[in-house]
């Protein structure tokens, strides 16, 4: 027989199967089309100022590869046993296993043609919109090729070893069932599953893991490290594993259980969803622990990457009390009024329009003497600062200090002074400026160990002298201190002016103007280019979190379709034969409901649970990003799993219909 | 008074697009006294499973009535209908219709749960009657797990748990081996002995000769009707076979 006999089989076979074979191809299209645009977000030749986000986005890359591998391997698997019989039939007709074979490879052939080279298509044509969308997300331009010709090749190459795993996943199928097997295959036959105690244990005791890492670590964690992600992520596979037990024995075991209780089991609703559940979940279980696993990520990234991105102003206004800080300062005696003041001048010359000005000087010493046991760090800020910071004199008389720290007295190594004030280190509005201006805010160094001294500017500079020479030696003691005394000006500028241009003028002002003798500090920043580095790094978390989260929410709506599609199916003579035995519609409907509402929501309450036992981790993760706004993670994720029962259920409702065409009369 | 009396029923099924209209039944009138065994006989096409459908009203006439026990069918509303057939009426299909789901027992209390009958009841019934069709020993198996014949027992339990007043057979011979059906009509031949009132359409001679009468359906009229009178098996058997002939001649002599 020709290959032409061959192609024409293959082609037929896909149309008649196109319930089943149009999603599927959709599936390679589609997972071929997000591979390819995520690959050109980590190409080269694409972002002019690629940073972090390439190498971000091609470690993406490589996972995208693992789980469209797998997620087409096992679509692929359950498509092949809807297609039993058929083979079963050719089988009869005389198809032999070479003939088989070469059906298969065209078929596999068509799919990849189709499939890959409808995918490659669609993600041409939609990359620019994804790599605009990405540009924007990150504040930058975009600047690339239309198309990516190394992506094209490294996605072609991946999906054509992926299909061709496939077909030999296939051959190997169809090699191994006989054709009086493959007759009655995806009919009837479908043993009851066991309940299967042990791996039902053994899934409780991985997800019990899993959720206590995920909830008990937190409280053990210092402060964030590399330790406690892999921590996350041996949490995660232990709830990925402790799922697919759960859902394949827990369930099955656990409505057997539920069958053995006879007074709840005899009753009409009861006995005709508990036994029909019995076997779906028996066949079913895989699918439906993918589908709550997807959601899970989904879930977990889509809440914690939004999060990120909305909490980047507040955290930014966290640490810029003023769009320009300005921070200088040099081992040598120097008018720095007079040169701070000159770079505003210049600032202003240059077009710039400083307001809210605040001028202050400030020091940092901190000791650690094992006979007293604590550290404690002091920030010493100038009078004239805090005047500037709360708009009240500090009226300190020689001597005379005020602080958040307790006590009448305080003493900085040879020196004591007299506290004229205590200032409220959450009130106090210099308290709260140098909190944010120092970025102190990281909650482990708060406290008793963190107090700010205002003294006089002379008594500052006189202390930073006396610290270089003090208790030099001692073995007991140790200090560290600021090499310089710094001097600041921030500032505000009105909408629409460039901080970093205006930072800019001044710092050039400063460097052709201080003394140029020993060593010299520029601690400046400004916020729009904190912004515009902070949005390439939250910008591409969110931008993957969004993408993969997509496509995630893809494949789990491609599977409750099959779900429903095969069930209906399968449940079709079911309710005929219930029907002429006596059950009425009411009935039938009420137990369809029951056991699909069942079996789908299932995967999304418990991927709910899984998203809350993670929060407590997540939330540490996310430190690693300086997100700290418990609050607004709470409410991202909140609202993240609102949206999401939305779209799991429109998705439902969606392919419900299906099912109700197929069950109904 | 008729246990099942059927009166001028006529079927009419229209396509959908209001094409050729294909008369199933053009008139049929019977009536089935309580305790017969009545066997229903004819070509395929000829309408006998039309009739066997709105008899179990999973169909509705066109015009004419159908009355059991003296009730109007088509007085039913839609919703009372599937408690009527489940009180009144035990199918045997030719295809056993036997849940996956399920095992023998719960197959054969699928009904009784529907009704929403006591366990207690459950209890004192099935046993009896599973000891009755020899299935006693398969009560926990599967249909999967059992024999053609077994399964048609248990379709027959099922169909007669909940003690209806007429037994529908489809064709219930027709996917068991000779030794099977054997077993089956001998089968059904007690339970009609029990004062069992059973309707039987088939296609089967031998089925047919277990009955006590045969109607024969041709063109969706009832064309003929045996009795089978002091007649042993054989001789019906061979009076059967007769009408049979005189049918499929009577189409080729015009």
């Amino acid at each position: 027989m020709g290959e032409r006999f061959y192609a024409r089989l293959a082609w037929d076979c896909l149309r008649k199967n196109s319930r089943f074979y149009v999603p599927y191809l959709l599936t390679v299209a589609g997972a071929a089309a997000g591979f390819y645009m995520l690959a050109t977000t980590g190409d080269p030749a694409g972002m002019a100022d690629p940073g972090d986000v390439r190498a971000i986005m091609r470690m993406c890359t490589v996972v995208l590869a693992l789980v469209c591998g797998g997620f087409l391997l096992y679509t692929n698997g359950f498509l092949m046993k809807q297609r039993g019989r058929e083979f079963g039939l050719y089988a009869v007709l005389g198809l032999d296993r070479a003939n088989m074979t070469r059906l298969l490879a065209w078929e596999t052939a068509l799919t990849a043609a189709i499939g890959v080279g409808g995918g490659l298509a669609g993600g041409v044509l939609l990359d620019r919109l994804l790599l605009l969308t990405l540009a924007k997300l990150t504040g930058r331009t975009y600047l690339g090729p239309v198309i990516y010709g190394r992506c094209l090749a490294l996605t072609a190459g991946v999906f054509l070893l992926i299909l061709g795993l496939i077909f030999a996943a296939n051959v190997v199928r169809v090699g191994r069932m006989r054709p009086s097997d493959l007759l009655i295959s995806g009919n009837v036959g479908d043993k009851e599953p066991k309940s299967r105690w042990f791996i039902a244990l053994v899934g409780i005791a991985l997800l019990g893991t899993g959720y206590g890492i995920a909830i008990g670590r937190p409280a053990l964690m210092g402060s964030v490290t590399q330790d406690d992600i892999l921590w996350f992520f041996a949490a995660v596979l232990l709830v990925i594993f402790g799922t697919f037990a759960l859902f394949l024995a827990g369930t099955v075991t656990g409505l057997k259980l539920l069958r053995r209780w006879k007074g709840y089991y005899y009753k009409a609703r009861h006995f005709i969803s508990v036994s029909g559940l019995i076997h779906r979940m028996g066949r079913n279980a895989a699918g439906l622990a993918i589908i709550c696993i997807l959601s899970t990520a989904v879930l977990v990234m889509v809440s914690s990457t939004v999060c990120l991105r909305m909490g980047l102003e507040s955290h930014l206004r966290g640490y810029f009390p003023r769009d320009v800080m300005c921070e200088f300062g040099s081992m040598v005696e120097e008018d720095w009024d007079g040169l701070l003041d000159g770079a505003l001048e210049e600032a202003r010359a240059a077009g710039y329009h400083p307001e809210s000005v605040v001028r202050y000087t400030w020091w940092e010493y901190g000791w650690d003497d094992d006979r007293v046991v604590n550290a404690v760090n002091l920030y010493f800020l100038d009078g004239a600062g805090y005047e500037d910071m709360t708009g009240r004199h500090a009226d300190l008389a020689p001597g005379q200090v005020l602080t958040t720290a307790p006590g009448d007295t305080l003493t900085v190594m040879d020196t004591t002074f007299t506290v004229a004030g205590h200032l409220d280190r959450d009130d106090d509005p210099a308290a709260v400026y140098m909190t944010r201006a120092l970025g102190l805010e990281d909650p482990l160094l708060q406290g008793e160990h963190q107090q700010l001294v205002v003294a006089d500017a002379d008594a500052i500079a006189a202390l930073r002298l006396e610290a270089e020479n003090y208790r030099a030696g001692d073995p007991h003691y140790s200090c560290g201190f600021g090499t310089f005394v710094m001097h600041c000006v921030d500032f505000d500028l009105p909408a629409g002016e460039d901080t970093h241009g205006c930072l800019g003028v001044i710092r050039q002002y400063v460097y052709d103007n201080h003394a140029h003798e020993g060593s010299f500090a520029d601690g400046s920043k400004d916020i729009g280019q904190t912004r515009g580095d902070l949005l390439v790094e939250y910008g591409s978390l969110l931008f993957l979190g969004l993408f993969l989260g997509t496509l995630f929410l893809g494949g789990a709506a491609l599977l409750i379709y099959y779900k429903q599609v095969s069930e209906g199916y399968e449940d079709r003579q079911r309710f005929a034969v219930m029907r002429k035995v006596g059950m009425d519609e009411v009935l039938v409907r009420r137990s369809v409901h029951s056991q699909i509402l069942l079996v789908f929501f299932l995967p999304l309450v418990t991927a709910f649970c899984h998203m809350a036992a993670a929060f407590p981790l997540v939330a540490r993760l996310l430190e690693i990003w300086d997100m700290l706004d418990r609050g607004l993670f709470l409410l991202c994720t909140v609202g993240t799993a609102a949206a999401f029962a939305v779209v799991y259920t429109a998705v439902y409702l969606l392919t419900a219909r299906v099912y109700a065409r197929l069950v109904g009369r | 008074m008729a246990l099942l009396e059927v009166e001028d029923l006529q079927k009419t099924y229209t396509s959908r697009f209001g094409g050729q209209a294909v008369h199933a039944l053009t008139g049929v009138s019977f009536s089935l006294e309580e305790g017969e065994f009545a066997a229903v006989m004819g070509e395929s096409g000829s309408g006998k499973t039309t009739l066997l459908n709105v008899v179990a009203s999973l169909d509705r006439p066109t015009a004419g009535r159908v009355l059991l026990a003296g009730r109007d069918m088509a007085d039913l509303p839609e919703r009372e209908l599937a408690a009527f057939r489940r009180d009144n009426l035990g199918f045997v299909f030719q295809e056993f219709n036997l849940l996956d789901t399920f095992n023998v027992r719960d197959n054969i209390l699928l009904p009784m749960v529907l009704a929403g009958r006591s366990r207690r009841e459950m209890d004192q019934v099935l046993p009896e009657l599973a000891a009755r069709l020899g299935i006693r020993e398969i009560l926990d198996k599967y249909p999967y797990e059992i024999s053609g014949g077994q399964k048609q027992r248990t379709a027959v339990a099922r169909a007669l748990i909940l003690s209806p007043c007429l037994v529908l057979a489809d064709e219930p011979t027709g996917a068991l081996d000779s030794r099977s059906s054997d077993g089956l009509l001998a089968l059904l031949d007690s339970v009609n002995a029990g004062g069992q009132t059973v309707l039987m359409v088939t296609h089967s001679v031998k089925a047919a000769s277990h009955a006590g009468r045969v109607l024969f359906i041709k063109d969706g009229t009832l064309y003929h009707q045996l009795y089978r009178g002091e007649d042993d098996q054989g001789r019906f058997y061979g009076r059967i076979s007769d009408v049979l002939t005189a049918l499929a001649g009577g189409r080729s002599d015009g």
